[in-house]
């Protein structure tokens, strides 16, 4: 038991020996210079043998803080009567939840009729409803009140695509977003914004159903 | 709904500025009081026993996690004290069941991290983080170009503190601010962070503000950004170690899917933390020099119509218009688009 413990001993000094040569040891000072020598693959390899296991990751959106732990619940406040109703972060409703803001910030920007309607969040007014957004529109031919729902991840993703005002260039003329590149996007997109923004009826009567 | 709604809920993380000194002068530094166009006043500073005052106000307001800043927040007379008074606060933690349902809530402390350029950390300071288990990210803005970028910071010195730090066990997170000069650095200055300890990266792309206003040509171009993720990379997978980039880029930068470098594209400021200065006033954003209110009257502040761009996503450029990724995307960082052209909807500096 002696000798083991003799040798633990033996390797952890020698392992701290060669770390102290290997790292910063290397990086000479010179005239108050600091000169570092290291190739990137000595690095590569030290880095390899530190054999971590990464810590689960958590951070969920930009911030130029890193903070102790990012909240694992998410505020949902009631537009109709305030009242604030808390979720977890990470379930269908959190991430419903973090994109609201973007979502009427879209419906803020489209050039037609659009209203969303949130209360299915709330826990006083939205009690017996299922956790979704409601978005009524009038359709772009007939003029008609018609509406469709967000209820999955997906649902919310697709939205981003009635974002669209063609004709949109940065200051060097460029055409912006996913529309300039994959013709499979521009495909999608456009079935996207038929469906959503002429109602069914008069997808029929415009052919534009698939 | 094209009324706009007023969304009155305090960001849970507040990080709190408590002293405008500092032992470096970081060419990058975001603090709008060292910017040079000296549009931001030096107001008093609080005393300890206000800002004491000020978190029990924000607590009193639902924030869960605190994060101390400066300037240098060891510099601040009094901090130990500050801790320890925050250290013994309790916060309420939601409790949900497997259905992501309410069901309950338990006492946990306060959370606190300490963001710190790293030179005056002793074996006094590591007690104290120890003992309230406060996480650190330490400022490492490159290597061989380390004295440049801090003002005459002793790299030396901050490695040998990260590597006390990881080995009394905390945490301990590197912040690289990204400059055009340290970009041909970056590979070593990370793996040397994680060599001597640091467990996660954070990385900042440079962008205009405070005492960096007028330093444009530290901006990287969209390649460099590019050149940036791959280096940073390449250094978390070696290690094995998770790596985010907090200022937000816009998604259309993005080109390549990156394992363990979590790149993120939707700002939090003003919706997940709020930044409170020196003297208490408080600024949606850290790298804003917009003060909308004080901790004190917080609510009111939110309410603000500067707040509210924040909170209703107001400030996407008219040139992101016709982007489908709008739904997770603010086309870049809001305020250095703001600092440097005039307007909060202007173009990111990565798309001009």
């Amino acid at each position: 038991m002696r000798s083991y413990k003799w040798i633990k001993t033996f390797f952890a000094t020698l392992l701290g020996m060669l770390t102290l040569l290997s790292l910063p040891g290397q990086a000479e000072k010179n005239n108050g210079t600091i000169k570092l020598n290291f190739s990137k693959n000595d690095l590569i390899n030290q880095l390899k043998m530190m054999k971590r296991t990464p810590n689960s990751f958590e951070v969920v959106t930009a911030m130029c803080y890193k903070t102790a732990a990012p909240e694992k619940s998410i505020n949902f406040q009631c537009p109709k009567c305030n009242k604030t109703t808390l979720y977890q972060r990470s379930s269908d409703a959190g991430w419903i939840i973090e994109r609201m803001p973007y979502i009427t910030g879209i419906v803020n920007r489209l050039p037609y009729d659009m209203a969303i309607d949130t209360t299915g969040f709330c826990s006083n007014c939205g009690k017996s409803e299922k956790k979704n957004i409601k978005v009524s529109t009038h359709c772009f031919n007939c003029k008609k009140e018609f509406g469709f729902s967000l209820d999955t991840w997906n649902d919310v993703e697709n939205f981003g695509w009635l974002n669209f005002i063609p004709g949109e260039k940065d200051i060097q003329g460029n055409e912006l977003g996913v529309w300039t590149s994959p013709e499979a996007g521009i495909k999608k997109g456009a079935d996207y914004i038929s469906t959503h923004v002429f109602c069914p009826k008069c997808r029929k009567k415009l052919d534009l159903e698939r | 709904m094209k009324d706009k709604f007023l969304n009155t809920i305090v960001p849970q993380t507040a990080a709190l500025e408590i002293t405008y000194d500092c032992n470096h002068k970081c060419v990058f530094c975001s603090v709008p009081w060292d910017s040079p166009r000296k549009n931001y006043a030096r107001l008093p500073e609080l005393s300890i026993a206000e800002w004491k005052e000020c978190i029990k106000t924000l607590v009193g307001h639902g924030i869960k996690s605190i994060a101390f800043t400066g300037g240098e927040p060891l510099l601040k007379l009094g901090i130990i004290e500050l801790i320890e008074y925050a250290g013994n606060i309790k916060v309420k933690e939601p409790i949900f069941n497997s259905n992501d349902e309410l069901i309950d809530y338990k006492d946990i402390p306060l959370k606190m991290s300490l963001i710190t350029n790293g030179e005056l950390i002793d074996d006094k300071w590591i007690k104290l983080f120890k003992k309230y288990s406060i996480d650190l990210v330490v400022s490492l803005p490159g290597s061989k170009t380390f004295k440049e970028h801090t003002g005459g910071g002793d790299y030396q010195k901050v490695m040998g503190s990260i590597s006390k730090l990881s080995k009394a066990g905390l945490n301990v997170v590197i912040g690289v601010c990204v400059t055009k000069k340290n970009l041909p650095e970056l590979f070593e200055t990370i793996a040397l962070g994680f060599l001597n300890g640091a467990n996660q990266l954070l990385l900042n792309r440079f962008l205009p503000g405070g005492r960096g206003t007028d330093r444009m040509e530290l901006c990287l171009n969209k390649d460099e950004v590019t050149q940036m993720f791959d280096l940073a990379e390449e250094a978390c997978t070696a290690a094995n170690t998770y790596g985010s980039v907090g200022t937000e880029v816009p998604k259309c930068v993005i080109t390549k899917e990156y394992k363990m470098l979590k790149i993120g594209t939707m700002c939090s400021g003003g919706i997940d933390f709020f930044a409170v200065d020196p003297s208490g006033r408080v600024r949606p954003c850290n790298h804003s020099p917009v003060t909308t209110g004080t901790y004190k009257d917080i609510i009111s502040a939110i309410r603000s119509d500067y707040w509210q761009t924040f909170k209703n996503r107001d400030f996407l450029p008219k040139e992101c218009g016709s982007c489908q990724m709008a739904i997770e995307c603010d086309g870049g960082c809001r305020e250095a688009a703001h600092i440097i052209y005039g307007k909060i909807d202007s173009l990111d500096p990565l798309l001009t």
